[in-house]
């Protein structure tokens, strides 16, 4: 189990973790969700023990994850570039990571290579950017971790890869109840991955629930009144997005579907619909209740 | 986690490491087999002809070819550090490697050792067939030499310099490239370090402790540079090449050269392990580095620019060292981000790099310049005053430490800073160059410590250290000198006797049987001791004959009584001036005027004598000697050391100078005038 307790990493004065406090426990696949510069990138680096952290804890069944080879050899990180490769053959990349995870499985990395039928002698970077994603996906799922990292790990994978690269990493969780964690943009792929999402915003922790209670809490509401209400008359709801089009009135907010209902009752509306949101919409309007929204923009 | 896993993870780091440098490997095992092997194998050959055919030619193009491919695989381990620890300053290897399970520590070693195998090992492989070759060409010839330069020892010795000098650069590179974050400047900086130290080390040693009077670094300096660089071991080893005689190399260098490796190494692996991760892509990891570095580049320029004049320099000074400095600055930052910043840097940089060669100028090296000890704070002191007579080498530092010697020391030293103080606030030129002649002092302090300084005597000055001659421990030097130049010598010869007396015209000699060595010696030491100090520079008696032990010349005269009752005593024949007619009516034996053989010392003309001085005036400026009753008694009154201010006629005899002394200038003038020329 992945535990991290106030966890904080500064880039010289600016603080990219400022307080982190979350538990992953094993089995589970974890997204994480953040804007550009959230820390998404940064916790993984700690995670996987690139970064030492400037504050808090940050361990695995107990153990401090910096220059602990023994948690090391249970973690495997793919960042979201595969430049570093490109001077290896798929074979050599093999042969340089059998070296360091004790549990590396040739016939997962056989079986695996088979599967996308990629060439195991050519340099990789001959590879197109999906082939040279599969590959590391590849070395990653054949070093047999306990814990998978990915940051970005979809970008520039094809639907089909996609679907392949799903594919190998659910079987992995199934058959060795491997932990995911996954940092991505692309919030469809963590929406079907995922069990469990994090949201981070300015290296803090806005929510961190499991994917079916972060959906079953936030509600988008359409409305009509008899009066017309702003959005001051729901001071009893966090309302995260407030607008009215004529007579309808638009409202994000959370809370669950009967509460949401119980309290809009009072206020006496002529139509209501709740209705759930996608994980991209609550992605945006969670954000848009932290100031960070593409208005402005707009404008 | 096990020890084993540990370990194997380290041995899986080095093993990836080294296989992916293979090609290297080899590389380099060709360029070293072109230097010592290719030479020891057609040094092999070219004895073999010489053994054949009574001589042969060696190629020098090997020796060429070896420099070059050496200098080549030399400077491979700066490439070899960049290429192993890449991840400090690629950012795209930064997470697949630090990610990888294994310590800090452990991959520190594992690369540092992965990196020196990679670029050791085809090194010792070429020692190895160098010491097979040794060992073919030892066996095949009873001399195993390169002319005079003895094979095996030198090999030896250079197989270990090479060890070392390549590991200190290996080492350097890394701890350049472990303060540096990115390419450019892991490269350019690995490089700089190791240029930039043996380079501030020379400028401080030779120019800017130079710059001060008296003081002189450079026997301390070399040792230094040696010590503390690849490239200054590397210079000294080609300084060692031309000044070695047959054994070219020497180790004394090594300890602490090691020791500064060991150095080197250690602050690596501290600022190593102090690294943060996140920090590959910033110019400097550590700041301090780079500033270290600037201000050496800044400190070496403005030091060689203020070497004239601070007057006329300053303003090229000011505008050369803001544009490096800038530069530096403009590339560090990448571009001209709070170049106000850098602009107050330059500043304080110059003002403090001008600010302290000005204080040093002015405070005269914060008085060091005018340090004069107590005798009684003296233990001892070291000097190459050779002796009035040149009885010590020059080169050769002789130790006093009873109190007349002392000071003695101290009187001629405080005459020099007393007159360098004088002529500094008169604001009259010193020209330390054109004085008389070099000597450097050390004082050993009685609490421990010492300070040496070396001047170039005027008149004035070395007659007070003349005085040395007259103190029993000289005396006693004095000595120990003769006997051992007679024993070496005589050693040297396979004669047992090697102690003459010879005239100035080298017409005939008197060989002193070896049995009167000793109280002859014991004589002439007692005489030095004794002559009046009015008879140091213009003795007034004729000089008699030369007393020769070995390379020592001790040109006689009545002043040595003891020695000449000794002569009498056993009956030793003085040799005479036998003067024959070929020796006359030619340009070795000829006169010079006044005029023609003036020394302008400080502005003033001398006319002196030295003993185993040559010159050779212009042809024309001379007259040639004839053979007259005149010219006869005029070479019994030449001097051979002689020093006045009177103007004073000069014979030259075979190259060797000879004062005529001004009371027989009348005699001269009258030869010189009716000779030929």
């Amino acid at each position: 189990m992945i535990e991290l307790r106030g966890l904080v990493k500064k880039f010289d004065d600016f603080a990219a973790l400022d307080g982190i406090d979350l538990d992953v426990p094993d089995g589970t696949a974890f997204g994480l969700l953040g804007s550009n510069g959230a820390g998404k990138s940064s916790l993984l680096r700690i995670l996987s023990g690139v970064y030492k952290q400037d504050g808090g804890s940050a361990k695995i069944d107990g153990e401090d994850i910096f220059d602990n080879v023994a948690v090391k050899e249970r973690v495997f990180f793919i960042n979201d570039e595969t430049i570093q490769y490109s001077k290896f053959t798929l074979e050599e990349l093999k042969d340089f990571y059998k070296g360091f995870y004790p549990k590396f499985s040739e016939e997962i990395f056989n079986k695996l290579c088979n599967t996308v039928k990629l060439p195991l002698k050519k340099r990789i970077d001959t590879f197109s950017k999906g082939m040279k994603r599969q590959a590391i996906v590849i070395i990653g799922l054949s070093c047999q971790t306990d814990y998978l990292l990915l940051d970005e790990a979809f970008d520039g994978l094809d639907p089909t890869m996609r679907i392949i690269v799903k594919r190998m990493l659910v079987d992995a969780m199934l058959d060795r109840s491997l932990t995911v964690i996954i940092s991505s943009h692309n919030l469809k792929e963590i929406n079907e991955l995922c069990d469990t999402a994090a949201l981070l915003h300015r290296g803090k922790v806005v929510f961190c629930r499991d994917l079916d209670s972060i959906k079953g809490n936030i509600h988008k509401i359409q409305a009509a009144f008899a009066i017309d209400y702003n959005k001051e008359d729901f001071s009893d709801i966090e309302v995260l997005h407030f607008e009215r089009s004529a007579s309808i009135t638009y409202l994000i907010a959370k809370g669950g579907e009967e509460e949401l209902k119980e309290k809009l009752k009072e206020k006496k509306p002529l139509v209501l619909d709740i209705i759930p949101l996608t994980l991209e919409e609550i992605f945006i309007y969670e954000m848009e209740g932290l100031g960070y929204d593409c208005q402005g923009i707009d404008k | 986690m096990t020890a084993k896993a540990l370990t194997s993870n380290f041995f899986t780091n080095f093993k990836y490491k080294v296989k992916s440098s293979l090609r290297v490997m080899v590389v380099l095992l060709v360029l070293h087999i072109c230097a010592a092997p290719l030479n020891l194998f057609n040094i092999i050959i070219f004895l073999s002809k010489s053994k054949k055919y009574g001589s042969a030619s060696y190629n020098q193009l090997y020796f060429a070819i070896g420099i070059i491919s050496t200098c080549i695989a030399v400077g491979a381990g700066l490439i070899i550090a960049l290429n192993v620890f890449n991840y400090l300053y690629k950012k795209s290897l930064v997470d697949m490697t630090l990610s990888l399970p294994i310590t800090t520590r452990q991959r520190f070693f594992s690369d540092f050792l992965a990196g020196a195998f990679i670029y050791l090992a085809p090194y010792i492989v070429s020692c190895v067939i160098s010491l097979i070759l040794n060992a073919i060409g030892s066996s095949l010839f009873a001399k195993w030499n390169y002319y005079d330069v003895k094979i095996t020892s030198n090999l030896l010795t250079l197989i270990v310099s090479g060890f070392f000098i390549m590991l200190m650069l290996y080492i350097l590179s890394i701890l350049a490239i472990t303060c540096c974050g990115s390419v450019f400047e892991a490269i350019s900086y690995a490089g700089l370090l190791q240029i930039l130290i043996p380079s501030t080390i020379a400028v401080f040693g030779y120019i800017f402790m130079g710059n001060l009077y008296g003081i002189n670094l450079s026997p301390k300096i070399m040792p230094v540079i040696r010590a503390t660089s690849s490239i200054g071991a590397l210079m000294g080893m080609f300084s060692d090449m031309q000044y070695g005689g047959n054994t070219l190399f020497n180790l004394k260098w090594l300890p602490p050269f090691a020791i500064l490796t060991v150095i080197y190494f250690a602050a690596a692996y501290v600022l190593y392990m102090k690294r943060k991760a996140e920090q590959v892509s910033k110019p400097f990891v550590y700041k301090l580095f780079y500033y270290i570095i600037l201000t050496s580049i800044t400190f070496c320029i403005g030091t060689i620019f203020t070497l004239e004049s601070f007057d006329s320099n300053l303003i090229p000074l000011i505008i050369i060292t803001a544009i490096v400095y800038l530069l530096f600055e403009v590339i560090t930052n990448r571009g001209f981000k709070k170049f106000y910043m850098s602009a107050i840097r330059y500043a304080v940089t110059i003002a403090a790099v001008v600010g302290i060669t000005l204080l040093f100028e002015q405070t005269d090296g914060f008085g060091a310049v005018t340090k004069i000890p107590s005798a009684d704070s003296v233990a001892s002191v070291e000097t190459d005053y050779g002796g009035f007579f040149g009885i010590f080498d020059n080169d050769k530092m002789q130790t006093y430490s009873d109190s007349q010697t002392i000071e003695s020391v101290i009187k001629a030293h405080t005459s020099v800073i007393q007159r360098y103080k004088k002529e500094k606030n008169s604001g009259s030129s010193l020209d330390p160059y054109s004085n008389l002649s070099n000597v450097q002092i050390t004082y050993n302090l009685k609490n421990g410590s010492s300070f040496s300084r070396t001047y170039s005597l005027r008149l004035e000055d070395a007659i007070l250290l003349k005085s040395i001659d007259k103190t029993p421990e000289f005396k006693e030097k004095c000595l120990q000198t003769l006997k051992n130049a007679y024993k070496t010598y005589s050693e040297m010869s396979n004669q047992k006797e090697f102690l003459y007396l010879n005239n100035s015209l080298h017409t005939n000699s008197t060989q002193v049987n070896s049995k009167y060595a000793d109280e002859l010696f014991e004589a002439i030491a007692e005489d030095i001791s004794q002559i009046p100090e009015s008879e140091y520079l213009a003795p007034s008696k004729d000089f008699i004959a030369f007393l020769e032990v070995g390379s020592i010349r001790i040109p006689l005269n009545e002043n040595f009584s003891n020695t000449l009752l000794l002569f009498k005593k056993y009956n030793i024949k003085i040799p005479a001036l036998d003067m024959t007619a070929d020796l006359f009516n030619n340009k070795d034996f000829s006169l010079a005027s006044p005029e023609n053989s003036k020394v302008n010392l400080n502005g003033k003309n001398y006319w002196y004598s030295t003993i185993n001085s040559y010159f050779y005036p212009e042809e024309g400026s001379m007259a040639y000697l004839e053979n007259t009753p005149e010219a006869r008694e005029l070479i019994t009154h030449a001097q051979p050391s002689f020093f006045t201010d009177e103007p004073c006629y000069s014979l030259y005899i075979y190259g060797e100078r000879y004062i005529i002394p001004p009371k027989y200038s009348s005699l001269a003038e009258k030869i010189y005038n009716s000779a030929g020329q």
